[in-house]
């Protein structure tokens, strides 16, 4: 059930992001989450999209460094505190980074875990819901 | 100053015949003591009696950096280990260093000719100097420090790496020397122009070396600091900094030919090229002990001015050097050869085919970046194991130039790929 994460090496200058976002639109794929960690000289765009394993094949025509992330996307319900309580069932588990999945309808967490099958129990036994893998590449069609 | 007026205006028929004196001998030592030399020899034909003067110079054979690469470490020493007192050790062309040795008897000499181009720059034992090269296995520094000894000035052993503690240092003991590389010099007087601390100091003469750099250069440095300015020539294979120096004329640096024997020589044909021409610079080490070595190939393109300088001295001039007749680059004063460069990185196993060298010069300071292609080896959506990668191979190139190295991760297909052999290096300095 693992979804998976494009991850794309990007140089820190100007147009590289607008050419990431032409291909994916030129291949008619969705984007329908991302984070973009950074450092002085380069940065790495992560992103949730409609069709993974065709953009990363686009990706790779055009040049780019890029590869396939699986990750865990679990549902966080609309109420404060809701992530606070998530995170503590998370307690013992090493989180690496993490951005959000918004609709209107539901937010989930996009979770990068070492101990993948770990968290994925974890959280389940604690009645959290995952995401499935359509679920996560159409969330905004 | 002339520090050594017996040797350094001697007439030139005495320094010849001091000369052929000298090579007669050396070859004969070299024969039996250093094997490489005699079978060299023996599979020329050639006898040490077959050497009677200076005319027969050119029936020997040469030597070359890979023949020192061959006999690493220490095969082409003359002299037991038990007689070498200092061992010293410079880029090679692969990973291996250019290891040299010296006895006492060299160090002494040695001494006594840094101490005749410190004498030049009008240095006396009234002076105090600031040795700012690298001290250890570079010549540089320990080579600079005991001809400044010998000399008798104040030596204060600055070594490298450490500005603010130099400037600061220069005004609080009242230095009047220095010794550095030329281009870490222009970068001492900006930083103590833009402290405003310019007006502080009590410089009057600089040495510097280890790198080229041009008469622009001098008069840059000679003007911001208010000091005059000498150049001075050595490497390590012939000894260390000292092989030759510039007096205050300034019309080449005078070659200290009772140790060193100069020639000049086309580096296609090895012949000799006619007097007052641009090619290779090759020297015989008439005095040497430890290491001595015939004909050895330098690199580097000079021509020789026999004439005598107004300073009064007789000892030939060799010019501001023209280029060098290999892919050797000079960085911040260290040696550095691509292929020694490219050695390092294959070590790395993540290491993708892709990459090339940018040598720049930012403020005065040479730079070294390493562009590394992130490919699909080498790309990894763990960041920190991307910087983990970076730094190991940061370290690896430090470890294997002596040089702090920058690397850049850049995108695939971004490094230009050449039909044939790769350019692996490009460098924007413009020296003027």
């Amino acid at each position: 059930m693992a979804v998976k994460q494009v991850s794309v090496f990007m140089e820190n200058r100007e147009g590289r992001l607008e050419k990431v976002t032409e291909v994916l639109k030129n291949e008619n794929i969705n984007i329908t989450s991302l984070s973009l960690a950074e450092t002085a000289d380069y940065g790495v765009l992560r992103l949730i999209v409609s069709d993974p394993e065709k953009a990363l094949l686009a990706l790779k025509e055009a040049d780019f460094s890029a590869r396939i992330t699986k990750v865990v996307a679990v549902k966080v319900s609309h109420v404060i505190g809701s992530f606070h309580t998530m995170l503590k069932v998370l307690e013992n588990v090493n989180i690496e980074y993490m951005y959000v999945l918004s609709t209107f309808d539901f937010a989930s967490m996009i979770l990068k875990i070492k101990d993948y099958d770990k968290a994925e129990a974890l959280l389940e036994k604690n009645g959290y819901e995952l995401l499935k893998e359509e679920e996560a590449y159409k969330a905004n069609e | 100053m002339i520090w050594n007026e017996a040797k350094e205006c001697m007439s030139r028929d005495e320094l010849n015949n001091l000369q052929g004196m000298r090579l007669v001998k050396l070859v004969d030592r070299v024969y039996h003591n250093v094997e490489f030399y005699r079978k060299k020899m023996q599979g020329m034909g050639l006898e040490p009696g077959d050497i009677k003067g200076l005319e027969d110079l050119s029936k020997l054979p040469y030597t070359t950096k890979l023949d020192l690469r061959d006999n690493y470490p220490f095969g082409l020493f003359a002299v037991p280990q038990s007689e070498v007192v200092r061992i010293h050790a410079s880029s090679g062309t692969t990973g291996k260093a250019t290891v040299v040795g010296y006895t006492r008897r060299d160090i002494d000499i040695w001494s006594e000719c840094v101490a005749r181009a410190f004498a030049q720059a009008g240095i006396t034992k009234h002076d105090m100097i600031q040795i700012a090269y690298g001290y250890g296995l570079f010549t540089g520094g320990l080579g600079a420090h005991y001809g400044a000894e010998y000399l008798g000035a104040t030596v204060v052993p600055m070594s490298t790496g450490n500005t603010k503690k130099l400037t600061t240092m220069m005004q609080d003991f009242g230095a009047t020397a220095i010794a550095c590389t030329p281009s870490y010099l222009l970068h001492i007087a900006e930083t103590l122009e833009e402290s405003g601390e310019i007006s502080n100091i009590k410089l009057k003469a600089a040495i510097c070396g280890a790198e080229p750099w041009t008469e622009n250069m001098r008069l840059q440095i000679e003007k911001r600091l208010h000091i005059k300015a000498f150049d001075i020539y050595g490497l390590s294979e012939i000894m260390g900094p000292g092989v030759a120096c510039d007096c205050e004329y300034h019309k080449g640096l005078h070659v200290y030919e009772d140790h060193f024997l100069p020639e000049i020589v086309n580096p296609d044909t090895l012949e000799a090229v006619p007097d007052g021409e641009t090619g290779e610079l090759v020297f015989t080490t008439l005095s040497k002990e430890a290491l001595p070595l015939l004909r050895y190939r330098t690199k580097d393109l000079t021509s020789i001015d026999y004439s005598q300088c107004e300073c009064g001295r007789t000892l030939a001039r060799i010019s501001r050097f023209k280029g060098r007749s290999d892919d050797m680059l000079i960085i911040r004063g260290v040696n550095v050869f691509p292929s020694q460069v490219e050695a390092a990185l294959l070590e790395v196993s993540e290491m993708t085919p892709n990459y090339l060298m940018i040598v720049d010069r930012v403020n005065h300071q040479d730079t070294l970046q390493v562009q590394v292609e992130v490919d699909e080896k080498f790309f990894s959506d763990d960041m920190s194991a991307l910087d983990a990668l970076t730094k190991k191979i940061e370290g690896v190139l430090r470890g294997a130039l002596g040089l702090a190295v920058k690397v850049k991760l850049v995108e695939p297909k971004t490094i230009v790929r050449s039909e044939g052999k790769a350019v692996r290096v490009v460098d924007n300095r413009k020296l003027q």
